[in-house]
């Protein structure tokens, strides 16, 4: 049973984990709480099954239950997901930011936002729940009574492979590095020649793409509901805070620790209450360490 | 005829309902600067504390007390109040955003108990026949809901009566003078935590006696009357209105419920029954333009706040 | 004498729009010349310097830098025209390495450049060689004035201003920063700075300006403003560290 739970916690976690990356982003970089960030991980699970819809999830390759199609309509989504994040700030969190609004104005708008973008879903794709493919797969034992389907386990490792070369990216790219400047300070970025439009640009960019492919691995191992990245919304707010806000690394950890508390509280609590779970951890972390489990510098 | 003012009669209702909940956000936000982003979630103890008090008991729910009114009216407030102590406990230190995130939380956990804790809250059938007060009076039910309306518009000018009071009060002027500067009024011996938590309790209780009014009105709860998006309605009815301001506050609650409603309508008239769903969904994606284009272009709202706040902090 | 490398005159500029800081200071500086700014707390001497650099609102007057017209470029193009910025607050990046310090000094540069840039960095100093993987907030302040110059020296500047170098540093070491500047200054470099540590810093310099409420109060040599009865009552009697 705890095997079990543990391993569907490092699935759910992966999956937060990469949205959370996101928020994290945003609340360093762009300086506000997006609430609005949990639709792009919808926006892009539903582009990519538009895609699919046009080229099928193509034949399975091997045990999985779906072939390169799926993962060209991921990157197809990510794509396309990180150019609608770039579309919303260029007509709503820009035109706030250059008028000198204060960031909580922003947080408004991301309600406004998240509106919209999830209102959109439900208009364009319907209510009903979809799905990739109809294929069905058998679980395999990875360990003793621990049993994963093939999907789970190629998504697990695909995020980690994204996570290990978005750290790379930011810890040895001289982007990478004008981000982390930015986020520790946008003045003295400035004066080291950062065009401060660049880098936000490019946040939208890394942001969208990954609550892209956090939005198809969650369609892929669960399903497909307009609200699906609504429902994540506060994983993904508490993973980014659990983890500190600032590091990359922190929002993994964050991340996986809010799949696997999730997971795991099905063992002590209604299933009904797994949702909640999230929050309690966020008003722990909030209370006992503010900074976050991760986090050294204060934020004002 | 009798439609339209039966129609009539039944929105002002609502809206004069909405317009208590968003004078409650008014105070939290527009005077004292707490953002939260949890508006359903105490609008929701409200509307439930009251249907547990005043609905007449069933042998499978363990309260359903069927006490009169104007108990169920204080018990619901009394909920709130207590709900929002606790939170507010937990919270009120945390800034901007990250109090607008945990009380977002705090929404969501709200609903997830009415909905599970079956005992208490009929799970996700909700609870029935809750009563309306004075409602064997009447033998129409236009003229309960006229005889409704006086209560709610009497209910409303109370709390727009007391507010206005207490933002004019010292008092009012403290939760000012912190939202604007919160080291300078720390400075001058305020303490603006304990003061925060004051105007996040009474600011959550209003909104929990908007819950129990709307419940009493409507007859019925279920923990569907409380999704998220009600929050961003109301915050929405706040903005557009102009924060800061009560009379903004029920004008918002105004505009902003009858482009729900109008909308509504019209896309039910125009749309067959099959999309209904996609109908609702343009209903939402309006609330978040009005939304989105007041603060792109009409920042302050339609009636902002008036500049009295500098006057205070240089006297 | 050379001709001035930066001139700025009757600028006006901010951190509101409609109340400005600076109301009207005029500065000229020439290559290798240090040039220090004095003047009372408030006297808009750091917002002046925010000012050429493009950090704040610039509401009026001009700036030109080598005979281009710069007034009111934004922070990010001032470095390409060749002005250095050190401030005062947060002048180097605390979560960062040393060398990633430095690479950011260096943003602007092609890989190629950034890679001699870096080498020479290392060669001039030592410490900063020694040290490249450590994070800028374990540095003293020393040390962060030390790798903010380096920082601001890597693209070459022509002129580099610096906001209250010695702020907070031990005597000691406001001497070696000193020696620094009237090194760099000797290269070829013009050097803009503020201070409120007025004695010292108009020792090393060759020119002084001196602000008060956002104007122009004196000039001159920074001899002869040493030796003014009028500024050395207002100004350089035992303020060394008000700040």
């Amino acid at each position: 049973m705890i095997g079990q739970a543990i391993a569907d916690g490092f699935l759910t976690g992966a999956i937060i984990a990469l949205g959370a990356i996101g928020v994290s982003l945003s609340l360093q970089i762009l300086r506000f709480a997006n609430f609005s960030h949990s639709e792009l991980l919808t926006w892009g699970a539903y582009i990519a099954v538009t895609f699919v819809s046009f080229a099928t999830a193509g034949v399975s390759v091997g045990p999985l239950s779906f072939g390169w199609q799926l993962l060209a309509a991921t990157a197809f989504a990510a794509a396309g997901t990180a150019l609608l994040a770039i579309l919303v700030d260029w007509l709503v969190f820009g035109p706030l930011r250059n008028r000198g609004a204060n960031h909580l104005t922003l947080v408004f708008a991301s309600f406004g936002a998240a509106l919209i973008l999830r209102n959109l879903v439900l208009l364009i794709w319907g209510p009903e729940a979809r799905y990739y493919t109809n294929e069905l797969q058998i679980a395999v034992e990875v360990f003793p009574d621990v049993r994963m389907l093939p999907d789970q386990i190629f998504v697990l490792a695909l995020a980690f492979a994204i996570v290990l070369a978005l750290h790379l990216f930011l810890r040895f790219s001289r982007l990478g590095m004008a981000m982390r400047a930015m986020a520790e300070s946008p003045a003295l970025a400035r004066i080291c020649g950062v065009e401060i439009g660049k880098v936000i640009r490019w946040t939208w960019i890394l942001s969208g793409a990954l609550a892209a492919m956090a939005g198809v691995f969650s369609g892929l191992t669960v399903q497909l509901r307009p609200e699906m990245g609504f429902n994540l919304l506060l994983p993904l707010f508490t993973a980014a805070i659990l983890g500190g806000g600032g590091s990359l690394i922190g929002a993994v950890i964050g991340g996986l620790a809010v799949g696997l508390a999730e997971n795991l509280s099905v063992l002590v609590i209604p299933a009904g209450y797994k949702a909640a779970v999230p929050f309690l951890l966020l008003l722990a972390v909030l209370f006992l360490r503010p900074q976050g489990l991760f986090g050294a510098a204060e934020r004002s | 005829m009798i439609g339209l003012l039966s129609y009539l009669v039944f929105f002002a209702i609502i809206v004069l309902i909405l317009g208590v909940a968003t004078l409650g956000l008014n105070l939290q936000w527009g005077t004292t600067g707490l953002f939260n982003a949890g508006v359903v979630g105490f609008y929701a103890i409200g509307g439930y504390a009251f249907a547990i008090l005043c609905a007449p008991p069933r042998p499978e729910l363990m309260a359903n007390f069927g006490l009169p009114w104007i108990v169920g009216i204080i018990g619901a407030m009394a909920a709130s109040a207590l709900a929002a102590l606790i939170i507010g406990l937990l919270t009120i230190r945390l800034r901007g955003d990250y109090l607008a995130i945990t009380t977002f939380g705090v929404a969501v956990s709200i609903q997830l108990v009415t909905l599970n804790w079956e005992a208490l809250t009929g799970g996700s059938l909700g609870l029935t026949t809750i009563p309306r007060p004075a409602a064997g009076l009447f033998d129409s039910s236009l003229s309960a809901n006229i005889f409704y309306l006086a209560l709610t518009l009497g209910a409303t000018a109370l709390v727009y009566w007391g507010l206005e009071s207490i933002i004019r009060s010292p008092w009012g002027r403290v939760l000012k003078a912190i939202r604007e500067d919160e080291t300078a009024a720390i400075a001058l011996g305020k303490d603006a935590r304990l003061f925060r938590l004051q105007s996040f309790v009474l600011g959550s209780t209003i909104i929990g006696f908007a819950g129990a009014l709307y419940v009493s009105f409507i007859g019925f709860v279920s923990p569907f009357d409380f999704a998220p998006i009600l929050t961003f309605q109301i915050w929405t009815m706040l903005i557009v209105g102009g924060s800061g301001n009560n009379k903004g506050a029920l004008l918002g609650a105004f505009i902003v419920w009858g482009l729900w409603s109008a909308s509504g309508t019209f896309i039910s008239m125009a749309l067959p029954a099959a999309y209904q769903t996609q109908g609702g969904a343009v209903q939402s994606i309006l609330i978040g333009l009005v939304l989105v284009c007041t603060l792109l272009f009409r920042p302050r709202g339609l009636i902002g706040e008036q500049p009295t706040v500098s006057r205070h902090l240089a006297s | 004498m050379t001709a001035p490398l930066l001139i700025a005159r009757n600028v006006v500029a901010g951190y509101v729009a409609g109340l400005p800081i600076v109301h009207d200071v005029s500065c000229e500086v020439s290559p290798g010349e240090i040039v220090t700014i004095i003047g009372p707390n408030g006297a808009g001497k750091s917002t002046f310097l925010k000012a050429i650099a493009g950090l704040v609102r610039f509401e009026g007057g001009s700036v030109t830098h080598d005979g281009r017209d710069v007034s009111g470029l934004p922070a990010h193009e001032m470095v390409r025209v060749g002005v250095g910025f050190v401030p005062q607050t947060g002048n180097i990046f605390t979560n960062l390495s040393i060398h990633e310090n430095l690479v950011l000094g260096g943003h602007t540069l092609a890989a190629q450049e950034l890679k001699r840039r870096l080498a020479r960095a290392y060669d001039v100093s030592p410490f900063l060689a020694g040290r490249k993987t450590s994070l800028g907030r374990v540095l003293s302040g020393g040390q962060r004035q030390m790798l903010a110059v380096a920082r601001a020296l890597m693209t070459d500047p022509k002129l580099i201003m610096l906001d209250e170098p010695t702020a907070g540093l031990a005597p000691k070491v406001v001497d070696e920063v000193f020696a620094d500047l009237r090194r760099l200054a000797q290269s070829g470099v013009a050097v803009l700075m503020v201070e409120q540590n007025a004695k010292a810093a108009l020792r090393i310099s060759d020119r002084g300006y001196v602000l008060a409420e956002g104007r122009n109060r004196m000039q001159g040599k920074a001899a002869d403003l040493l030796t003014d009865s009028a500024v050395g009552e207002a100004f350089l009697g035992g303020r060394k560290h008000a700040s």
